[in-house]
């Protein structure tokens, strides 16, 4: 066999399943990864499509593979620089950030009792902090902590230094630029939620208790901020009702003009899931158009079912914030010609997915950011969201599919 | 309540109003977001989510008998909103211009007024119709006389008449139009059996007319609230100069009225307070064309007209008292001006003082409002 060398860009559910399929049949993979660990936004679901499992089982598998694999090598920290030559003979400049802490760390923890400086959790799409010097989370891949350079004083403290056993903290480490020559490139960049915060009407930023679907998983998630209790920003307390805004910013010509595709039955799931954990709460989905494509519809049956999940045919267009927190959504119930205001403990706007692709002269995005896989020449390629908005197991499917294309690429 | 529902469909009417510039309705989805982004609509059955899907499919009866069109004073702020591009606002707009044209009482009328390619004819007419009562007044050539008088151009009593006996037929034609649109505000949205009394419900209107404060909850454009409030009063105060000028030459008093006279002087305000509002609203709608809040024809023609009795008939003030010839010919195209505004206002969009008010008359009959 003709062994290949494969660059996979990205290193989210997409990226490792495309590096692991090429690299299980014998081709070789450097996997880049602009993080400090691997796993992307699958490690920070709750429970994910379509067996409603939690991240980490589906992950584990996959770190172990990759753990085994000779043939994978990983690079976290770093960044796409550029791609220059051919189909078949690239050459690929990448960046990596300087690696403080190496893989002497443990994993102790002292580090961060020492630590001054805080920042907020992006992990957790800022709903805790942490302090500069981090675990990204209990699974981390690789498991070692890391240190936000954006806030970290670095030698000017240095106390982790001082505090670590292992003298895993080197301070005097510098950006790396390296070269790879490649056969073929797979982007699997993935997505990032679209900033809640331009949607004005919908007051994500400046009413506490109006949350994102991204954040509604990491509560809902057992490692989360409140190891599962569905708990709001304002007074942690539990909210006695929840409102759903479907297409926050999605399906709308002045945000998002396309649809996610994952956002109804991710409301659905939140909604199920909370009245799960709080058996007298009440949820609300305000919709357009509830989408649960082939035996998801199961899904929007079960939601049906309950009698305390309230579907509402109308846009949430204004939500006001009482005194005590809570908040009013306002919406048009079409079916029945008549505006609802309904008071509810927390909002959750479903806010859509963004592509992340790179700035780069061979990748070609289409008129809303995605790659553009006709445009693009052969021997580079797509993997998963960034060709389109896509739920977990679509995306595997997909990038099961480019590791092929990749090899014969 | 059990209102009539029309469903028949009238692509017709679609098409009409496409042009008159809902050209975007088609993208509607459905989403509702322009009732709940609406200061101005009822919690119950709100608009103009519902106008924009009758509007869609053509459902003629539904909209013309729909009391909410004349309800909306097109902020825009559901146009903002609107994730499509669909622009409610504008649609509701064609629906009361098309709605004009359909309780045109006669129809040629209507679309004389409605359609640009008219427009030298409509000017036309008032031009002939000044003329010949100048022939008959014997009056057709400039005076002589060395002080400027606009009476020995135009006699009162024959401008007063002629002008008076035309405005007349106007509001025959006017309250046929308003009669016809009654009638449909009652198909669709029946009275209830007990309704609000007479005057319960029209001081609240007059209220509402006189002090703009539902049009002042569009918080989009408040400049324009304030441009209208100072259009609408600029109006009533010339209207109310016109008449006291009327009265004066009626009972053989002093005639032109001196500058400090109570009629000239609320005149003076009155064009003052018209020009700046006036102003202001031009250069908005010239402005934003284009992106939202277009302006058709008849949102450009109707200003225009204004603009044009209230500049003319300041500077035939000033160009009378400065004895200038030219006064002749500015107050010619001022009273071509004046019969337009007047003789056409059933046809053109001053018609919507007579339809807002009755839509808003109905709304409160009816506890709409």
């Amino acid at each position: 066999m003709d062994k290949k060398t494969i660059l996979v860009v990205g290193a989210g559910i997409s990226g490792i399943t495309t590096a692991i399929e090429a690299a299980e049949v014998g081709h070789e993979v450097v996997l880049v990864e602009r993080l400090p660990y691997l796993g992307g936004r699958v490690a920070q679901l709750g429970r994910y499509f379509p067996k409603l499992c939690p991240p980490y089982c589906g992950l584990e598998i996959n770190f172990r593979r990759i753990k085994n694999n000779p043939r994978v090598q990983v690079h976290t920290s770093t960044e796409l620089v550029s791609i220059r030559g051919d189909r078949g003979a690239y050459t690929v400049e990448l960046l990596q950030k300087p690696q403080y802490v190496n893989d002497r760390c443990t994993a102790c923890g002292a580090c961060v009792e020492v630590c001054p400086v805080t920042r907020d959790d992006d992990f957790n799409y800022g709903l805790t902090t942490t302090k500069a010097i981090y675990l990204p989370h209990e699974m981390a891949y690789p498991y070692r902590y890391a240190i936000d350079t954006s806030v970290c004083m670095k030698l000017e403290c240095k106390k982790c230094v001082d505090a670590c056993a292992y003298r895993a903290i080197d301070f005097s480490r510098q950006d790396q630029r390296f070269e790879v020559k490649v056969h073929s490139v797979v982007l699997a960049t993935g997505w990032t939620p679209y900033d809640a915060t331009k949607i004005e009407n919908l007051r994500y930023g400046s009413y506490r208790n109006v949350i994102t679907n991204v954040q509604m998983e990491r509560l809902l998630a057992a490692n989360g901020p409140h190891q599962g209790l569905i708990l709001r920003p304002s007074d942690a307390k539990a909210p006695e009702s929840i409102a759903f805004v479907q297409c926050a910013g999605s399906r709308d010509d002045n945000h998002l003009p396309y649809c996610s595709t994952v956002c109804c039955l991710a409301s659905m799931k939140h909604a199920l899931e909370y009245r799960e954990r709080n058996p007298q709460g009440k949820a609300f989905i305000f919709y357009i158009d509830l989408r649960a494509m082939g035996r998801n519809e199961d899904v929007l049956s079960r939601v049906k079912a309950d009698e305390n999940i309230v579907l509402i045919k109308g846009k949430v267009a204004r939500i006001d914030e009482e005194p005590c927190g809570s908040l009013v959504v306002e919406a048009e119930d079409i079916l029945s010609g008549l505006k609802r205001k309904e008071k509810v403990g927390m909002v959750v706007l479903a806010t859509g997915m963004t592509p992340n692709l790179p700035a780069l002269d061979k990748v070609v995005v289409d008129e809303f950011g995605f790659f553009n896989a006709e445009a693009v020449e052969e021997g580079i390629f797509a993997a998963g969201c960034d060709k389109a908005p896509l739920d977990v197991s679509s995306a595997l499917k997909d990038a099961t599919g480019m590791a092929l294309k990749a090899i014969q690429g | 309540m059990s209102a009539h529902v029309p469903t028949s469909v009238d692509p017709v009417f679609l098409t009409e109003l496409l042009k008159a510039g809902g050209e975007n309705l088609k993208k509607c989805y459905q989403c509702a977001t322009c009732s709940t982004v609406c200061t101005l609509t009822p919690d119950h059955r709100p608009f103009p989510r519902k106008e924009m899907l009758w509007a869609s499919w053509g459902q003629r009866e539904r909209l013309l008998g729909d009391p909410d069109i004349w309800l909306c004073h097109q902020c825009g702020d559901c146009s903002v909103y609107c994730p499509r591009g669909a622009d409610p606002a504008e649609t509701l707009a064609a629906i009361r211009e098309v709605s004009i044209r359909h309780y045109a009482v006669p129809s040629f009328l209507g679309r004389l007024v409605a359609e640009p390619r008219f427009l030298p004819l409509a000017l036309a007419i008032p031009v002939v119709f000044i003329l010949a009562v100048l022939a008959l007044a014997g009056t057709l050539t400039l005076p002589k006389s060395e002080i400027v008088r606009l009476a020995d151009f135009f006699p009162h009593a024959w401008l007063n008449g002629s002008f008076s006996l035309v405005f007349l037929a106007t509001c025959g034609f006017a309250l046929l139009g308003a009669s016809r649109f009654w009638r449909d505000l009652q198909r669709n949205w029946p009275v209830p059996g007990t309704p609000r009394g007479l005057f319960e419900s029209l001081l609240p209107v007059v209220n509402e007319i006189i002090t703009h404060d539902r049009f002042s909850k569009c918080t989009a454009h408040d400049h324009r609230y304030l441009a209208h409030l100072g259009v609408f009063w600029g109006f009533i105060c010339l209207l109310l100069a016109t008449v006291v000028a009327i009265l004066v030459i009626l009972l053989g008093g002093d005639y032109p009225m001196p500058l400090y006279h109570p009629g000239k002087l609320l005149g003076n305000v009155g064009m003052v307070l018209l020009l700046s509002g006036g102003y202001v609203l031009l250069k908005e709608r010239l402005s934003t064309a284009g992106k939202t809040s277009r302006s058709t024809y008849q949102d450009l023609l109707f200003l225009s007209i204004l603009l044009t009795v209230t500049v003319t008939g300041g500077l035939v003030q000033v160009t009378r008292m400065a004895n200038s010839q030219s006064a002749y010919y500015l107050y010619f195209i001022h009273l071509v001006a004046v019969f337009y505004l007047l003789m056409y206002l059933p046809y053109s969009k001053f018609a919507h003082v007579l339809y807002r008010t009755l839509a808003l008359f109905h709304a409160r009959r009816t506890g709409r409002l």
